[in-house]
Parts: C-alpha cells; sequence; structure tokens
C-alpha cells in the first residue's frame, strides 16, 4: 500500500553525483530494497531512518520528505 | 532477490513439500480401522528432522550463492505483520476447533475405552499440527507477499 509520504529521493540521488541506490543504502545502513521501497513510497520509513537518509545528502528532512495532507 | 525474500520461499517450499508428503500419509493412515500413535510420532519426528535438514542445507546454499544481508527496519516490520497475521490465524483456528469440540461433546473422557479414544485423540493431535504448519506457510506467504509488494 503506498503510504501519505512522498519524497525527492531519486531527484537528490541524481544531484548527488548520481548517487547508486546501493551506496544509499550502505551510507544509512538498509537493504537496497529498502531504498527502492521508500523511493517508490511503498514503505513509508522510521523518523530515524528519515533523518539518516536526509542527512546523507545533507538536507534537512522536509527537503527530502513531504506529507501529502490531501492523500 | 533480497536475502530475508529467498529465505521465506526455502521455508515455504521446504514446508509444503515435506509436511505435504507427511499429511498425505497420516490422512491415508486415519482411515485405517485401528490407529496407533506411535507411527505418527515416528513420521512427523522423521519429518520435522527432514524438514530441518532440507530448510537449513538450502538456506546454507543460498547464502553461498546470494550472500546474507543484515536485516533492517522494513525487513522487520514485514515480519511483525507477517508473524500477527500468522499466528492470529492459528489461535483462531484452535479455539474455534477446540470450542466446537466441547459444544458438540465430541471429547471423550479418559476414561473411555483406549482403542476407542486413540483415533480421536490422534485426529485432533493432527488437526492441531496441520493448523501450525499452516500458521508457518501462512507466515512465509505474507513475508513473500510484502516483499513482492514492496512495502
Amino acid at each position: 500500500m503506498d503510504t501519505f509520504i512522498t519524497n525527492r529521493i531519486r531527484k537528490l540521488r541524481f544531484e548527488a553525483n548520481e548517487m547508486t541506490q546501493h551506496a544509499l543504502a550502505e551510507r544509512v545502513g538498509v537493504t537496497r530494497q529498502t531504498i527502492i521501497a521508500i523511493e517508490a513510497a511503498r514503505y513509508a520509513p522510521s523518523l530515524e531512518l528519515a533523518f539518516r537518509i536526509a542527512r546523507a545528502f545533507a538536507k534537512p528532512l522536509e527537503d527530502v520528505f513531504q506529507y501529502r495532507a490531501d492523500a | 532477490m533480497a536475502w530475508r525474500e529467498r529465505s521465506a520461499w526455502i521455508s515455504l517450499v521446504s514446508t509444503c513439500l515435506i509436511f505435504g508428503i507427511y499429511f498425505w500419509h497420516s490422512a491415508g493412515a486415519l482411515h485405517d480401522e485401528v490407529v496407533r500413535a506411535r507411527p505418527f510420532l515416528v513420521n512427523f519426528l522423521v519429518a520435522a528432522v527432514a524438514a530441518t535438514l532440507i530448510n537449513g542445507g538450502l538456506h546454507v546454499v543460498s547464502a553461498i550463492t546470494g550472500g546474507i544481508q543484515r536485516a533492517d527496519e522494513r525487513d522487520a516490520a514485514l515480519e511483525a505483520r507477517a508473524f500477527r497475521i500468522a499466528y492470529g490465524f492459528l489461535l483462531g483456528t484452535l479455539l474455534c476447533a477446540f470450542s466446537f469440540v466441547a459444544l458438540l461433546g465430541a471429547i471423550q473422557s479418559p476414561s473411555a475405552a483406549g482403542t476407542v479414544l486413540l483415533p480421536t485423540f490422534t485426529a485432533a493431535t493432527q488437526f492441531a499440527l496441520l493448523v501450525c504448519v499452516a500458521a508457518e506457510l501462512l507466515r512465509n506467504g505474507m513475508l513473500i507477499a510484502g516483499y513482492r509488494r514492496g512495502g
């Protein structure tokens, strides 16, 4: 089931020198499949993981994740 | 395919195979006129050992060929959901079955003749085992469905 949380991870990976899903997964300590699921908005990460992902891109949390209140 | 999804597939297939054969034999044996508990117990032990060996062996082969990944929070969430559904099914089914049997007064007292009581007891045991195996298959099925869906 899709979540109400959208994200810009794909775009941010592209901007971060085309970081691979595997590299991001290694950096934040999850599997590549989890990054794929988060990118596709099929899995809502925990707050801690969301912060870790935002930190990996050196961005504030709200620049990476958005809450779709109308969904 | 992720390590945990492969692991769920291995458990599903090995449990299906081994306990499928076990219950096939048990269903046939339950139709016999005199049912003895010992062959069921021996067959169950053989099935449990075979399932453990096949499951373990396939996991080792899978780990060598595909590598192991540490579980992350999504794996834990999928595992928890599969566990909740499967063991809800297990408890619910057993509770319903026992309530149904108790309601019908089908459970005989221990003082009843042994040969009459034994088939009922054996059948009840086999049913309980079948529900346990079904719960395990459901748990693995839910895990696979979760991984296939993505989250």
